[in-house]
């Protein structure tokens, strides 16, 4: 609800945002260490997406069918959702934390490694219930 | 050690300090490497019947390869403008990263729900 009532101006934040110069022209030429720690941390969470993604796709052709049909579509599409809302945020989230370093603010905080932690355990705790599943009715 | 015939290392070849640029550049490959593993995934499944998984999996390696090269020449870059005390900044391949990235995510989504 404190998400949602802080919408309209996240939404305003967002608008006068998209009128601000490109962070490569904002403040000034910044420590290389932090640009490139920055990559780095950006290539991290393109692997993690890419993780999520082949993992994905992995429990739905790979793995043997749980005795619930859809259980292997459930965690392939929850892990690829995961994926996406990884990979199609992460540019805008490199592009924020550069202009923060060039212009020596603090780094914006982001609520994506709480949502990839919420949303990996949800997957594994379900993945779990399906195996005790199987496990209880003695499918193979 | 500064003896007669000493010339200073070529302008990419002095390291900074913290190997930083190294530490980069094997985060590029490592992300390569990564891209090139679901496209390899892909390959082995259009192998088991689904054709049409060919294609994207074709084309992810080859753009898993050009990033794996573009990481090379970029370090070289990168330990070049470190010298100069430029930012190493690069967003438009961050940019390409992350829509192909988001790309074979789409992808991966359209596999699972249509195959």
């Amino acid at each position: 609800m404190e998400w949602l009532r802080q919408l309209p101006r996240r939404l305003r934040r967002h608008a006068r945002d998209r009128w601000q110069p490109t962070a490569h022209s904002v403040g000034r030429e910044p420590d290389y260490r932090f640009s490139l720690a920055n990559e780095r941390t950006f290539l991290a969470w393109i692997r993690t997406a890419l993780a999520l993604l082949a993992g994905g796709v992995a429990v739905v052709q790979l793995v043997p069918t749980f005795s619930i049909g859809w259980a292997r579509h459930l965690l392939g599409v929850a892990l690829i959702v995961l994926a996406i809302a990884i990979a199609a945020t992460s540019y805008t989230r490199w592009e924020r934390r550069e202009r923060a370093i060039r212009l020596g603010d603090p780094l914006p905080s982001s609520i994506l490694p709480r949502l990839t932690g919420l949303g990996i355990a949800v997957i594994m705790i379900l993945a779990l219930v399906f195996v005790l599943v199987d496990v209880a009715r003695g499918h193979r | 050690m500064n003896g007669p015939g000493w010339q200073p290392p070529h302008p990419a070849e002095q390291l900074d300090p913290g190997l930083q640029s190294e530490r980069t550049f094997l985060a590029w490959q490592r992300t390569g490497l990564g891209f090139a593993a679901f496209g390899t995934l892909l390959l082995r499944n259009a192998f088991e019947g689904h054709l049409v998984l060919a294609i994207p999996g074709l084309l992810i390696l080859l753009a898993a390869a050009l990033l794996t090269a573009r990481a090379q020449r970029r370090y070289r870059v990168t330990v070049a403008v470190i010298q100069l005390a430029r930012s190493p900044a690069d967003h438009r391949a961050i940019a390409g990263t992350a829509a192909l990235a988001t790309a074979l995510c789409l992808a991966g989504l359209a596999v699972v729900l249509l195959l």
